[in-house]
């Protein structure tokens, strides 16, 4: 404890003496203090004052300062609102731009803006009415675009409706041409005779000809208006909506198209044409639309169209056929069809049912022409003179030999005119109708038929019918005339026909070979050769009349008093005509049936005279009328030895014997076999007694009353 | 052969003329009472049969109808000389056919027997429209050759059946007439049936 007091009281001690040390200094420094205080309170009063009057200074600059941000805030809002404003006026310039593309027919580009304005734009301005009233109108005027479109669309419609005639024409024409070009090809090059239009040959040799149906100067389809809307649904989501919306107005117009009824006649087919052409336009705008569009129309709803159209055209253009009554307008109808058919086809559609169409056509048109060659060839065959037929020219003769099958004997440049041929008229005549008659029935196949075996077994049969039904027929009932001059010429015309129908024959086969087989004979041909006999029946009948006629003139006196000295007149007159017919009513005859009328006349001359002597009236004859006899044969025998006929002579073999018989000295030799045998064999055994008793009876000497009842 | 005859007389006529004035028409209307419209030319020569009566006697006529055609000529002037009565026909619408009748009348002059009976028959006198030789023309002509005339049609049926008995009638008369007087000339015979001698000579006659 000392030492801390010790300490202390050291530390006292030395702040003592410190104290005393610094006690000036302390007073000083206060004083100084003193100082600096009061100049410290002036410079507080003097920065008080200051501070007052930058105080002062600074409350204007806040004023300002105040303003200034004021200022600032309005300034926002109204960059703000013009913002706003900016995007409202850009919506609705957008809106209203939709409205003039419409009115330019932008239609798509209307709807793209009308996109870009709900999808984009509006989404900027959607805290403001008017985006929610322009939202609201969007629908609308998309409305409105396709309400436009569809307004185009139709009027394209519409419009192609009018120009499918035309199509379906200039279509018709380009197959048309293609026929041609082929037909040109054909001929310098034979080997493509086979490939037909719309053959892959065809067609590939075709494809250098450039040609658009649906763009050329004549037509132009132009498909915008439809590919437009088909967009703008598309774009709209409404594809399969417009498709059958579309696919409808389609059907509506198929309608439309096949609503009339068809008038045709044989001279006017127009309308028929202008259906077919309506009905081509139509489908080769669905087929291009078709190609044109990715399955946009079905293959499937375009062929059943398609099908539906042909078969109501056919159940329009049926009964309109019952007006034509001419073969060459069906014809005529025919080729149209066939236009119509390959042109279709080459747009790939089925022809099928029109192929069938044709062969009811077909049916009709060999009826037509059986009827109109039926009524020419009675016309000819009535008309006719039965006559040879005189040719007066070399050209006249060239006219009749190109159109007929006929053989002629002689060389043509050796002919001398006047000749005379051997057919009458109407055989040249009938040739002519039967080459027009086949060529009819070619027309049909020309260009196109599917079915040529049809054409040629109805042309076959057709001809058939023809020939027997109207040629042979007419001829055959002509032989009922009474002028053998006619009937001859019947006979004659007989037998050209039968040569024409082998000729016929051999022509049918040529024109089916590139196709199939099959009999071409013709039972005309039986039936002409078998009528020949029939009017060679007839002369032989005839013949033999005018032989009774003339034998029934014959005035013999079977008791004459006196030798005659010439054959009887009756004789005399018989071979005269004889001679003269053979000259010229039968001149034209053939050889083998000319022999055999000869043989038959020949041979009833004989068996008439023979039945003078026989006949029961006459009940006695002497020698002078056995003389007469007797000379009338050697006569008769001399004529038939001029005809240098060979078979002819034994014809009176009969006859002669019996004439010996009478004039032999010994009679009684008949009754003898062996004799009998040797001279007399031809005489008819019952004849020669008979003939015998009766100049028995003539020997006896005779009373007058006895002659004069024998001359009644 | 007399018992089977089936006539008393035989006469034989000729019909000549030119191609197409209707002779084989008129025959055939004569024969058949028929008639053809069709164009049947009569090729070289035909001939028919027709029994008429006359004053009760069968009269048998055996026509011969020639071809008017010039290339038959040689054939049927044959004809001419058997002919008892000839008819020469032409048709009134063809002035040619009437023109023609002086030839085929000195054609007959020079080959038929003499004496024979002839007649000028106009044919197709239905046919007024189209007629261009007058009946006075006709009589004119036949006057003056001196044969009788007579206008017929053989479509219509006027006058050919009298045509042919009216000829018929001229030649059987000229026959009993000449038959009577050479039955004077020779005066054999005088039982002699009528009918047989005047048939023998119609033998004689063509």
């Amino acid at each position: 404890m000392d030492e801390l007091d010790r300490f202390s009281s050291d530390r006292e001690s030395e702040i003592e003496r410190l104290c005393n040390n610094n006690h000036q200094d302390f007073v000083s420094s206060v004083n100084q203090l003193l100082n600096v205080r009061k100049g410290t309170v002036d410079l507080t009063e003097e920065i008080l004052k200051l501070n007052q009057s930058i105080q002062k200074s600074t409350d204007k600059l806040v004023e300002q300062k105040k303003a200034l941000v004021d200022s600032r805030d309005v300034r926002q809002n109204i960059d703000e609102a013009t913002q706003a404003l900016r995007l409202c006026l850009e919506v609705l310039g957008l809106a209203n731009r939709v409205g003039d593309l419409l009115k330019q027919k932008k239609h798509y580009a209307a709807l793209r803006t009308l996109d870009e304005l709900q999808n984009v734009h509006l989404k900027e301005v959607m805290q403001y009415d008017v985006a929610d009233m322009i939202q609201k109108s969007v629908p609308a005027m998309q409305g409105m675009v396709k309400e436009a479109v569809m307004t185009d669309l139709n009027s394209w419609l519409y419009r192609i409706r009018e120009s499918s005639v035309l199509l379906g024409q200039v279509a018709f024409d380009q197959t048309e041409l293609r026929r041609r070009r082929q037909k040109e090809r054909i001929e310098k090059s034979p080997y493509l005779r086979s490939f037909k239009l719309n053959s892959a040959i065809e067609l590939v040799l075709d494809e250098r000809e450039e040609f658009d149906v649906l763009d050329n100067e004549n037509v132009n389809i132009n498909f915008t208006p439809l590919f437009e809307c088909l967009h703008i649904h598309e774009a709209l989501g409404e594809r399969d909506e417009f498709r059958v919306t579309y696919a409808n107005v389609r059907r509506q117009q198929k309608e439309l198209l096949l609503s009339g009824s068809l008038t045709l006649s044989n001279e006017d087919i127009s309308s028929l044409n202008k259906l077919l052409e309506d009905i081509c336009g139509f489908a080769i705008i669905e087929r291009a639309t078709m190609k044109k569009t990715m399955s946009f129309r079905s293959a499937v709803d375009v062929d059943e169209l398609w099908d539906s159209m042909c078969k109501k055209a056919i159940s329009i253009i049926t009964p309109a056929l019952d007006n034509i009554t001419q073969a060459d307008a069906l014809l005529r109808i025919k080729n149209v069809l066939a236009l119509f058919i390959q042109t279709m086809d080459s747009w790939d559609y089925s022809v099928e049912a029109l192929d069938g169409f044709l062969l009811v056509l077909f049916a009709k048109y060999s009826q037509r022409l059986k009827t109109e060659f039926s009524a020419d060839f009675k016309e000819i065959v009535t008309s006719d003179d039965y006559m040879p037929m005189p040719i007066n020219s070399l050209q006249e003769y060239d006219n009749v030999v190109n159109v007929s099958w006929y053989k002629p004997d002689k060389e043509r440049d050796q002919l001398e005119f006047p000749i005379v041929l051997p057919f009458s008229q109407m055989y040249p005549l009938c040739c002519i109708d039967i080459r027009n008659f086949l060529n009819k029935y070619y027309f049909f196949s020309d260009e196109y038929f599917t079915h040529q075996s049809a054409i040629d077994e109805e042309l076959k049969s057709s001809l058939d019918e023809l020939l027997c039904g109207q040629v042979c027929t007419s001829l055959v009932e002509r032989l009922t005339s009474k002028y053998l001059g006619q009937i001859v010429q019947i006979l004659i015309n007989l037998e050209q026909f039968e040569y024409a129908c082998h000729e016929l024959e051999i022509l049918l086969a040529e024109a089916r070979q590139s196709n199939h087989g099959g009999s071409t004979s013709l039972k005309a041909t039986e039936r002409f050769r078998s009528e020949k006999k029939t009017a060679e029946k007839r002369i032989f009948e005839l013949v033999n009349s005018k032989i009774d006629d003339l034998v029934e003139t014959a005035e013999y006196d079977w008791m004459a008093t006196k030798k005659l000295e010439e054959p009887s007149e009756y004789l005399q007159q018989m071979t005269l005509w004889m001679r003269n017919i053979m000259s010229s009513t039968l001149l034209g005859l053939p050889k083998d049936i000319k022999g055999f009328i000869y043989f038959d006349a020949l041979s009833h001359i004989a068996t008439s005279i023979l039945a003078l002597p026989m006949s029961d009236s006459v009940k006695k004859i002497n020698k002078n009328a056995v003389a007469a006899l007797d000379m009338d044969i050697r006569y008769l025998m001399e004529f038939v030895d001029s005809l240098n006929e060979p078979l002819l002579p034994t014809i009176f073999e009969e006859l002669r014997q019996t004439i010996d018989l009478l004039q032999s000295d010994n009679a009684e030799e008949f009754y003898s076999i062996d004799t009998r045998m040797r001279r007399y064999a031809s005489v008819n055994p019952i004849n020669g007694p008979v003939l015998l008793e009766k100049l028995v009876s003539g020997a006896a000497p005779v009373s007058r009353l006895a002659r004069f009842r024998q001359g009644g | 052969m007399a018992g089977s005859r089936n006539y008393d007389f035989l006469i034989k006529l000729l019909l000549i003329g030119d191609s197409g004035v209707g002779k084989s028409c008129c025959l055939l209307r004569f024969s058949e009472d028929s008639f053809t419209p069709s164009f049947i030319t009569t090729i070289g020569i035909d001939f028919k049969i027709r029994t008429i009566e006359l004053d009760g006697k069968r009269v048998k006529l055996q026509i011969w109808d020639t071809a008017g055609q010039e290339r038959f000529r040689t054939i049927t002037t044959a004809y001419y000389r058997g002919a008892m009565g000839i008819l020469l026909v032409y048709d009134v619408t063809d002035e040619r056919s009437f023109n023609n009748i002086r030839t085929w009348f000195s054609n007959v002059e020079q080959h038929a027997t003499e004496g024979v009976n002839k007649i000028l028959i106009g044919n197709k006198c239905d046919w007024e429209e189209k007629r261009v030789v007058s009946t006075e023309r006709g009589q004119q002509l036949a006057d003056e050759l001196g044969i009788p005339f007579m206008e017929v049609s053989a479509k219509s049926n006027i006058n050919v059946e009298k045509a042919f008995f009216s000829l018929a009638t001229d030649i059987k008369k000229r026959i009993m007439d000449t038959a009577r007087a050479e039955e004077k000339a020779g005066g054999q015979g005088s039982v002699v049936d009528p009918s047989r001698d005047s048939g023998n000579m119609s033998g004689k006659c063509c």
